[in-house]
């Protein structure tokens, strides 16, 4: 991939996704712009609902039958996926672009063993079994799963939910991918193998010089291992920027809020915690002007008539909120 | 300071081989102690928070006090009886008395019933029918910040939050006086997390609600509860008040945990992580101080001896041969 260390890996831009249904067109994702550098880790964060998950799949092609793309490309590298035909995207899914999921449990085969389906991805490869074998168990040590070699003739439910993770991780980095996706792949996990994965996946990222998407409710983790951050909200990206910019000086509304919603931060123990008071509005019938303004506490004159633009904060700092508008 | 539950030395076991695989590989004592020694206390309209990692045993506590789980040893106090001894008669009523709200909200909901129903059950088990049903429902439904037009609607319709109300409604249905949740706020976001905490809160102001909560979630827990007990392979490793454990954690398992949990803000990032492995097995736990294989200032003694439980300040307990001294550590937790 030498030839393309200055090309952005992912470059999204005025993605627009509507799921038809009985009740009507569903706006789930409405002029996304998203750029994943070479070798960085970019997060995602937002609420359920937000069209996070929407994201991951238009990126795969992996999106239900009901949903149209209406506007927008995704380009990976030099190539833009919506024009790719099945073939190419075949080559593309698990090979150039991989994914951790959820849920560890769900995500391996319960039938197989974790050696077998770990060498099962390289069956594009001509190398011998042997040869496989030996890359399986190495990336298995890699990843910190002690008896490597033994373990591989284990199945899913012999391994324990930390180490059912590393597994997925080490499979999706058996191709040597360019982007790795992960979605919340610490949900299931308790906060001390939570601190693990992701020192792990920290770790993975400098030998493999790959780029990650990661995608997450939890702020903690964002900041802890993210360079640069997408705010989502309803289907709107409302503000991104560098992981120092967001976390110190957030500009939306939204990401202000969030913060000051996240327990971890709140330094005195208190007995009422802060929440966003309403709801996220029904995807079908839009709210006119800024997609927030009926939760927002500093709406003013211009919020409720007309979608904000995009206002540059910084070279790397963008948000889409009328409060930014002088500067 | 009357206590509405306690606990001494409870003891659960569960066996783990069949009594044929037992006699073929001469095992005597096919059993795992999931629960060993617990020794802890719910004052009256107090929250305990119960803490620690998947398979520590925090659930098994829990289901224990309402007899889901029977215990093999010690006794469980709840105001002047021993749940531990109740007759199976006497259980069904005290099950009005203690509550359970169970982890995933819209799993323990039937799929097949209204919300007003899935509400009004409560009555119908314990056969209370002298009420007017649709204020009921109405009142309860109120009382946990949803509209009426929820009385209606199934659980596959509701989001997380309002499945939780839900099931916040059901569990307060026959004011209980002790309610046991087991993981409030797994899975919700952070500003429904919020909203579900701060109702549970209000309910326990109005109704003199005590509280013991199960979690792994400690920004969470260190708002909400009074008390904290922190559970490692089935034991209490220390217990006091929250404001104390969190700002002067005695055991490195505590100081580990809360160092574990990522701080929202990139300049708090962590280098090193303090807790390394994975919990050890329940079948083969370990010699001496069952924490030695994990902790990073374990000496030989704590491989050879187990520690004993003392007393570091009054109402706080550790188990270790080394407990920090208290006001040295300083904890990087927000």
């Amino acid at each position: 991939m030498s030839n393309f260390n200055n090309v952005p890996v992912i470059d999204i831009s005025n993605l627009s996704v509507d799921f038809q249904t009985q009740r009507g067109d569903v706006r789930a994702l409405r002029n996304v712009d998203l750029t994943i550098p070479h070798n960085k880790t970019v997060g995602v964060v937002g609420e359920s609902g937000c069209g996070k998950s929407t994201l991951i799949n238009s990126i795969l092609r992996l999106l239900a039958s009901n949903a149209s793309i209406t506007s927008g490309s995704i380009r990976f590298l030099d190539t833009n996926i919506l024009e790719m035909t099945d073939p190419e995207l075949n080559d593309l899914r698990g090979q150039k672009i991989s994914m951790v999921f959820q849920d560890p449990m769900t995500a391996l085969n319960p039938v197989i063993t974790v050696g077998k389906q770990m060498t099962d991805i390289l069956f594009r490869d001509s190398h011998s079994r042997n040869a496989k074998r030996e890359k399986a168990r190495d990336m298995l040590q890699m990843v910190g799963i002690p008896d490597a070699e033994d373990r591989m003739n284990d199945y899913p439910h012999q391994f324990s939910g930390g180490m059912r993770q590393r597994i997925c991780i080490a499979m999706a980095l058996m191709m040597n991918p360019a982007l790795l996706i992960a979605d919340e792949p610490t949900t299931a996990l308790d906060v001390t193998l939570e601190a693990q994965v992701i020192h792990l996946l920290q770790e993975l990222k400098n030998s493999f010089q790959c780029s990650i998407l990661f995608v997450s409710h939890n702020l903690g983790l964002i900041a802890e291992l993210c360079d640069e951050v997408v705010v989502m909200y309803a289907g709107e990206v409302v503000e991104q920027g560098g992981v120092f910019d967001l976390f110190h000086s957030p500009a939306h509304p939204y990401t202000q809020r969030l913060l000051e919603c996240d327990p971890a931060r709140i330094e005195k123990s208190t007995d009422e915690l802060p929440t966003i008071s309403g709801r996220v509005p029904d995807l079908i019938e839009l709210p006119p002007g800024c997609i927030f303004s009926p939760r927002c506490v500093s709406k003013f004159e211009p919020c409720s008539t007309q979608p904000p633009p995009e206002f540059v904060v910084n070279e790397h700092h963008k948000v889409r909120c009328f409060l930014s508008q002088n500067g | 300071m009357a206590n509405i539950l306690s606990i001494n030395n409870l003891r659960v076991r569960f066996r783990t081989d069949g009594a044929v695989r037992a006699f073929i590989d001469r095992n005597q004592d096919p059993y795992i102690d999931a629960v060993l020694d617990v020794s802890l206390s719910i004052e009256r309209g107090k929250t305990l928070g119960l803490v620690g990692e998947s398979g520590s045993g925090k659930t098994t506590i829990g289901r224990s006090i309402i007899r889901l789980v029977d215990p093999a040893g010690g006794t469980i106090m709840f105001e002047d009886e021993d749940i531990g001894r109740m007759s199976s008669n006497r259980l069904a009523t005290l099950r009005k008395d203690i509550s359970m709200m169970f982890q995933d909200p819209v799993a323990s909901l039937s799929p097949r019933k209204t919300v007003g129903s899935l509400i009004l059950e409560p009555f119908k088990i314990h056969g209370i029918d002298q009420i007017n049903q649709n204020q009921k429902a109405r009142e309860l439904i109120e009382m946990v910040g949803l509209n009426e037009a929820f009385l209606g609607a199934y659980p596959h319709q509701l989001s997380g939050g309002q499945a939780r109300r839900v099931g916040v409604a059901r569990a307060l249905a026959l004011n209980p006086k002790l309610v046991i949740a087991d993981e409030p706020t797994a899975g919700l976001d952070v500003s429904v997390q919020g909203e579900i905490l701060n109702l549970m809160r209000r309910l326990q102001v109005d109704r003199g609600l005590s509280y013991l909560i199960i979690t792994h979630n400690l920004p969470v827990i260190r708002h909400l509860s009074n008390h904290l007990a922190i559970i490692y392979l089935g034991r209490v490793i220390e217990i006091g008040s929250t404001k104390d454990i969190f700002t002067n954690p005695a055991h490195p398992y505590t100081l580990g945990l809360l160092s574990a949990v990522p701080q929202p803000d990139p300049n708090k990032r962590r280098e090193k992580l303090k807790l390394e492995g994975e919990l050890p097995s329940l079948s083969r736990r370990p010699t001496g101080c069952e924490f030695h294989t994990r902790c990073p200032f374990a000496v030989e003694k704590c491989q050879q001896e187990s520690p004993i439980r003392q007393e570091i300040e009054p109402r706080r307990f550790v188990s270790c041969h080394f407990p920090f001294p208290l006001s040295q550590v300083k904890v990087q937790t927000a």
